[in-house]
């Protein structure tokens, strides 16, 4: 009855029916709250069961209700989306530790709980589908969760953030949507093995269908994922949203749609369309400019928490570029950095909204010397940006490392150099907040730590960072599955 | 506000729009329909019945809990029919081995998809009430939680 | 003319496109939130129409069992836009509730003008 094979779907079901009972119990929040930890925890242990058993009989197929692939909805667990699963899984996990242990900055907390575990459920959904409508339904449930989450702080600027956010992931929405009613109409299918199916023979016959239906996904998931021109909502939303939110956003969220676009580049297009069609220069440039501008404007900002979120923008940069170098190595190096940004960003967001909140200094100007208050707060926070810089010895080295020689094994040196400059870029933006922090003069005598339970979750994301750093071989085999999908 | 015509109008009309949304929702697995539409037309419903009669009267009887109860059940509802696949061996939300079919055409077959028509029905249109309620209170504390 | 008959015979993709560009312009350059809104609307009706026009096969009824009637129109693009409506639907009402609350802190609906009055907050 519950074998290994129904785990797909539980994890779905599981936040779900957590998400619907979570508003039921709102009179009483230690329930919630438990509630709300106990379904991180049930899919955190069900992602690593679908890794265990990717990893040894290859990949799951499962079609909900017993309708099997041309009429039902199927999902595919393969390589990739157990890596996937277990990077949302594990982080999600720590980031609800943390809101459920940090002084709370939302008006409804039970509400927030249930936005949150939607969004969870719609991001194991999105990593895991296998018919691009469905695929459709859950970018678009985790688009309302992700917004939702960002306004139910109710101040004046996050409102605004939200709406524009909002504004921008609609066009998204329709133009993914569009581009699916146009590969519908040339393969007549939707579950996405048959559509690459019949793309292999109506594909000449039907070029420019195929051209507008790829552009308008482009654009898509592009505005979704902060894709360089249209990363404009980003900044505004990361930087205004509760603590909780921002990390999830900026570590996980943006990554999901990258996930996803890859996901539909390799199960449904096909690599070889890939090569034949112009979309990895075009892909190439643009990751590229993202993560110069991600850079540059990072260097400007004094406001900690938007400095984070153009950061977000270039390290999305280094995700589309490996993807679209489409050698072993960088593909490879792609792959890691979804789960060593998310580490880190969330490593960064978390540590700052401790600041923010113990001491409630927004700005680099005014944290100067505030790290004699709080030492592990600060020394997490040093971690972090050592690891975004690229030092050896962090986790933040190993996917660099990988992406620039990817790079050159493609013959596009100016792509390494490209990583190199903007290795560079980051240490110029990061090492003021670390040095004002450590060697400022202390103007604020009454900050202190947080609690215990709140320093947990940054310890351990700081230690997972020195442990990729120093010895990455744990997920390597998954990795290298994951890459082989890709580059077949 | 006591507008007499209203409020004879929706005392005469309010009970054949609710049968017609009911109508809808039962033969959602018939005809077009099903959950979106009923819930939504017992939801729009509401709201009127809502907008004619003081909300201060109106609001004793489907106050904020009840609404928050119908959303929740009705979801809760259809999650968890998709376990009674997984309890006969089969996959989730599974339809043909597990409920009892009967005779296409007729009003009581296709098993599970009856249930959740109605379990949708009922989300759909607690749903529609919570968002007016809030709406017309002001809006303070949340936006659009399911 | 053979291009006046191709458009005949794709009116409603041609329609649907319009209607799309209609709407995404809409949504990009004016400034009146609820305009914005109504834009976003008319921009996924024209995706639906798109997606049920696909469906769409001469002669044929509407897909529901009926004795004697042997050819339909496909079922699975108005399946889909079922849940696209929902989709959209749930968009909308979280948008206006966001503009209902942005009008209580700004006193606005212009979008230039929050954006002005965050601009001077920020000074």
């Amino acid at each position: 009855m519950f074998s290994i094979s129904h785990a797909p779907i539980l994890m779905v079901v599981t936040l779900l029916m957590t998400a619907f009972v979570v508003p039921l119990v709102r009179k009483n929040m230690r329930l919630a709250k438990g509630l709300f930890l106990g379904a991180g925890l049930i899919v955190v242990a069900l992602a690593v069961l679908i890794t265990l058993e990717v990893l040894q009989s290859g990949t799951m197929i499962y079609a909900v209700g017993e309708w099997s692939a041309p009429h039902g909805i199927e999902l595919v667990v393969d390589a990739f989306a157990a890596y996937a699963s277990l990077v949302v899984s594990v982080i999600s996990f720590i980031i609800y530790w943390f809101i459920v242990f940090a002084p709370r900055e939302v008006n409804y907390e039970a509400g927030y709980y249930a936005l949150i575990l939607l969004l969870s459920a719609a991001m194991h959904g999105i990593v895991m589908a296998g018919d691009i409508f469905n695929l459709f339904v859950f970018v678009e449930i985790s688009s309302l969760a992700a917004v939702a989450i960002i306004a139910v702080k109710g101040t004046k600027e996050s409102i605004e953030a939200s709406f524009r956010y909002l504004m921008l992931s609609a066009l998204g929405s329709g133009g993914l949507l569009f581009s699916i009613a146009l590969l519908f109409m040339i393969t007549g299918h939707l579950n996405m093995g048959y559509m690459r199916v019949a793309l292999a023979t109506t594909a000449g016959q039907y070029p420019l269908n195929l051209l507008t239906a790829l552009a308008f996904m482009v654009i898509g998931l592009g505005v979704k994922s902060a894709l360089f021109p249209l990363h404009i909502w980003l900044p505004d939303a990361h930087a205004n949203a509760p603590t909780g939110s921002s990390a999830l956003l900026s570590g996980l969220v943006v990554k999901v749609y990258v996930i996803a676009f890859m996901r539909i580049a390799y199960m449904l297009l096909g690599m070889d369309l890939f090569y034949i069609l112009p979309l990895r220069q075009i892909l190439l440039v643009l990751a590229a400019l993202a993560i110069i501008a991600g850079s540059v404007f990072a260097i400007v900002q004094d406001n900690i928490k938007r400095l984070l979120a153009f950061s977000t923008v270039a390290q999305v940069g280094y995700i589309f570029l490996g993807f679209s170098l489409l050698t072993a190595r960088a593909v490879e190096g792609a792959i890691w950095h979804i789960l060593i940004h998310a580490i880190m960003k969330t490593l960064l967001f978390l540590a700052v909204g401790v600041v923010i909140q113990q001491s409630g200094y927004k700005k680099i100007s005014q944290v100067h010397g505030l790290a004699r208050r709080m030492p592990l707060t600060f020394a997490c926070i040093t971690l972090g940006a050592l690891s975004m810089v690229g030092i050896p010895g962090t986790a933040g080295f190993i996917s660099k490392l990988y992406l620039a020689l990817g790079a050159l094994d493609a013959g596009l040196v100016i792509f390494a150099v490209l990583i190199l400059i903007s290795s560079l870029l980051s240490a110029i933006y990061y090492f003021p907040l670390i040095i004002t922090a450590y060697f400022g003069h202390d103007a604020s005598p009454d900050v202190k730590e947080p609690s215990l339970a709140v320093r947990l979750p940054l310890v351990i994301l700081s230690l997972a960072i020195l442990f990729y750093g120093l010895m990455p071989s744990m997920l390597l085999p998954l990795v290298r599955q994951t890459a082989l999908l890709i580059t077949r | 506000m006591h507008d007499l015509i209203l409020e004879v109008v929706n005392r005469l009309l309010l009970p054949f729009i609710q049968l017609f949304g009911m109508y809808i929702l039962f033969h959602g697995h018939l005809s077009p329909g099903g959950g979106f539409s009923g819930g939504a037309v017992i939801g729009a419903s509401l709201i009127l019945y809502s907008l004619t009669f003081r909300f201060a009267k109106v609001k004793h009887r489907m106050d904020h809990d009840t609404s928050v109860f119908f959303e929740a059940a009705g979801a809760l509802i259809y999650v968890g029919i998709g376990f009674v696949g997984l309890f006969f061996g089969y996959n989730y939300l599974t339809n043909r081995g597990v409920f009892p079919l009967g005779v296409p055409g007729q009003l009581w077959s296709s098993g599970m998809i009856l249930v959740i028509t109605l379990a949708l029905g009922a989300k759909v249109s607690g749903t529609i009430l919570s968002l007016f309620q809030e709406l017309l209170e002001g809006g303070s504390d949340e936006h659009g939680t399911p | 003319m053979a291009l006046l008959e191709r458009l005949y015979t794709n009116i409603y993709y041609l329609v649907a496109v319009v209607l799309f560009v209609i709407g995404f312009h809409t949504m990009l350059t004016h400034k009146n939130l609820i305009k914005k809104l109504m834009a976003l609307n008319i921009m996924d009706t024209a995706i639906f129409l798109f997606f049920v026009a696909i469906g769409y096969r001469q002669g044929g009824q509407a897909p529901i069992l009926v004795p004697g009637v042997e050819k339909f129109v496909n079922p699975i693009p108005s399946a889909l836009i079922l849940t696209g409506i929902v989709i959209s639907v749930s968009f909308t009402a979280f948008a206006l509730a966001l503009v209902v609350l942005l009008y209580k802190h700004y006193g606005t609906l212009d979008s230039d003008e929050i954006i002005a009055i965050r601009g001077k907050k920020h000074v």
